[in-house]
């Protein structure tokens, strides 16, 4: 795509599944209106995808260290019950000691793939936190200027009934613009009012929360 | 020699384990050499495959070296900010052919397990002779957040400091790392070239749930000091010597790049005549409208065009439709040089209008600010 692009694909991912491609799978949103499916749903099953994904990976895991187990037994059965010959080509040579044990690699890589999901979990709860938030700010914006709008509307009505003879373009426009921004700001204000009423309060709790605990004699 | 067309079978035939691959390789690299832990961060989900698939296609490509050394070379370089040392290289090599060995089964032979180590040694040579060639540089800059003003529901703009000189060209990114997402480090774009003061703008878009971002764009104080890495890209840069009139294509925080392309082009006191064209989805997005506004205004081979796609244009000077839609009905643009940045989405789309429209591609520079894409 770019003068770039031949040295971008080197580093291009083969393109297996894996759980993280699945949880970042992004769709395009429907047009407002028209029928489509749900988010929660579609994310939700995307989720379980994900998870059996890493199970599946989990067990093929556990099942290749079963086998190297075997393996490894089998390589030291026949150094011991046959010293003279040297078969040990036929099924490759044991891990080196410095190796670790594939046991322990797939304990590990189980611990981080645990991690992942938690981390992954977490994300995906504040992108809907954040989600929400916007949805509601955007819902405060629209309901605030469709009654500045409707304000407006009332105030040129109201002008144009008492303003007879009197009647200029430039009075009209004054009036629609005034009647709008004081109701616009009067709605965000309301808003706001909510807003501090909400933030005293989880103030108070946290000053709860940080306040050392009085001191209580405790029977033993 | 070395048999580059049986590494890559291997490597595929490895890979087709998927995610499998990485962790086993990054377990073994921690059970071997436990403080390279630190270096990665909690999770890895994202990473896992950018390490372990570059070692695997870099190093099966050893036949075709000549063509990835730059790359490579400065991805050696870049590595510093990570902490590593040439010391850690064989660790990694030795990870990778346990891991390589484990997945191969029964096709692994003493001939492979040659030829991939001797293919590391190649590849790994290349990046500690970058890493060791950038030795008068600092593995990365501290920088000193000195401005943070969010300028719409999810964008802020942050001006920082180097504590020591951090020279960059227009349209170049820097990796950032926020002290309280530790080990977490992303791309964003200088906005402007370096004051007197060395100072310039990153304009941060929150990403819903995103961990740098939403760091960046919520928590970030006056005060607070972030690593950044040396920086990286020649996509968005300008050509030396090329003299042509620009079309700037810009979505959203994409107009980063090409506020400091305008810059620059200032600077250089050339002729060349600037279309910028940008667009958000509706008014209330335009983080930095003012600012432009000024640098066009002060600037006659500057034109602004603000464009809004969700909504209704409330006039002059804005117009209503998509970056791609509103530059090209005021087209055609012949020998204009285009440059594109904005999310992936963005990125596409208007590629392809600005391709459908006839431009050559070799006229067409374009950058996606999307997660996937490794910078070079
Ligand atoms: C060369 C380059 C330059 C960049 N310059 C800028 C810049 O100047 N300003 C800027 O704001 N960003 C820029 N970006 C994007 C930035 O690097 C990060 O990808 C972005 O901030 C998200 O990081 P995060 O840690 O918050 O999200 P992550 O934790 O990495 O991702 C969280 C979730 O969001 C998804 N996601 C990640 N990035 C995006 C995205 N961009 N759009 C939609 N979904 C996403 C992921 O798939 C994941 O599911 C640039 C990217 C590149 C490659
Ligand atoms: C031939 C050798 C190597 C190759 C080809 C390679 C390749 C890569 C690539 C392509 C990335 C992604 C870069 C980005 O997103 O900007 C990466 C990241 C990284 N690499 Fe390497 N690398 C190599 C060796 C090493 C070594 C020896 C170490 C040290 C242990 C190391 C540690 C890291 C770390 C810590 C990251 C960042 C991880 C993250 O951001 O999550 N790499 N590597």
């Amino acid at each position: 795509m770019t003068d770039a692009s031949d040295e971008q694909r080197i580093w291009r991912a083969p393109q297996r599944l894996t759980p993280d491609r699945v949880r970042s799978m992004q769709f395009s949103r429907t047009p407002v209106g028209r029928r489509g499916l749900s988010e929660e749903e579609v994310g939700r099953f995307l989720q379980r995808v994900a998870d059996d994904i890493a199970a599946r990976d989990a067990s093929e895991a556990s099942l290749r260290a079963k086998v190297n187990h075997y393996k490894n037994t089998l390589i030291e059965w026949q150094r011991e019950h046959s010293e003279a010959r040297n078969d040990e080509l036929l099924l490759g040579s044991p891990p080196s000691p410095a190796q670790p044990s594939v046991e322990a690699v797939n304990i590990l890589s189980r611990a981080q793939q645990e991690a992942d999901a938690y981390v992954a979990q977490t994300q995906e709860y504040c992108r809907r936190l954040a989600d929400d938030a916007r949805d509601h700010a955007h819902a405060i914006i629209t309901d605030a200027k469709q009654r500045a709008d409707a304000a407006a509307d009332d105030a040129v009505r109201g002008y144009r009934a008492q303003a007879g003879d009197a009647y200029t373009a430039e009075l009209e426009d004054l009036e629609r613009r005034l009647a709008w921004a004081r109701t616009f700001l009067s709605s965000l204000e309301t808003v706001e009012t909510q807003l501090r009423a909400t933030r005293q309060a989880l103030t108070y709790e946290v000053d709860r929360i940080a306040a050392p605990v009085p001191e209580v004699d405790q029977p033993i | 020699m070395l048999d580059a067309a049986r590494l890559q079978k291997n490597w595929s035939a490895v890979a087709q384990h998927g995610d499998q691959v990485p962790l086993f390789f990054y377990s073994t690299l921690f059970l071997t050499h436990p403080s390279t832990r630190d270096m990665f961060p909690v999770s890895m989900a994202h990473q896992r495959d950018k390490l372990v698939a570059a070692l695997g296609q870099v190093i099966s490509r050893v036949d075709d070296l000549d063509a990835v050394v730059p790359v490579l070379r400065q991805l050696g370089r870049d590595h510093r900010k990570f902490g590593v040392l040439a010391e850690h290289y064989p660790a990694v090599g030795q990870a990778l052919l346990a891991t390589l060995e484990h997945f191969s089964g029964p096709d692994w032979s003493e001939e492979l397990a040659h030829d991939w180590a001797t293919a590391y040694q190649v590849v790994a040579e290349v990046m500690i002779e970058g890493a060791e060639g950038a030795a008068e540089m600092p593995p990365w800059w501290d920088v000193t957040v000195v401005g943070v003003e969010r300028r719409t529901l999810d964008v802020a703009v942050l001006t920082v400091v180097p504590h020591a000189p951090l020279p960059f060209a227009a349209g170049q990114s820097i990796a950032i790392e926020v002290p309280s997402r530790p080990r977490l480090w992303r791309y964003y774009t200088p906005a402007t070239l370096p004051a007197a003061d060395g100072s310039f703008e990153l304009h941060v878009r929150l990403v819903p749930g995103g961990a740098v971002s939403t760091a960046l764009v919520q928590a970030s104080q006056v005060g607070d000091v972030l690593r950044a890495g040396a920086p990286v890209g020649d996509r968005l840069t300008l050509r030396p010597g090329h003299q042509g009139d620009l079309l700037l294509l810009a979505g959203g925080t994409g107009l980063a790049p090409m506020k400091a392309i305008v810059q620059q082009l200032a600077a250089e006191g050339g002729r060349r005549r600037v279309h910028l064209y940008w667009g958000v989805r509706s008014h209330r997005d335009f983080h930095d409208f003012p600012a432009m506004q000024r640098l066009a205004e002060h600037d006659d081979r500057l034109w602004l065009v603000p464009c809004i796609s969700h909504e209704r244009a409330a006039g002059p000077p804005f117009h209503t439709g998509s970056v791609a839609d509103v530059a090209l009905s005021h087209g055609p643009w012949p020998d204009h040089e285009v440059y594109i940045c904005g999310s992936p989405e963005m990125v596409r789309a208007t590629y392809a209008a600005v391709e459908r429209a006839g431009t050559p591609r070799q006229l067409v520079h374009v950058e996606e600010f999307g997660n996937e894409e490794t910078v070079q």
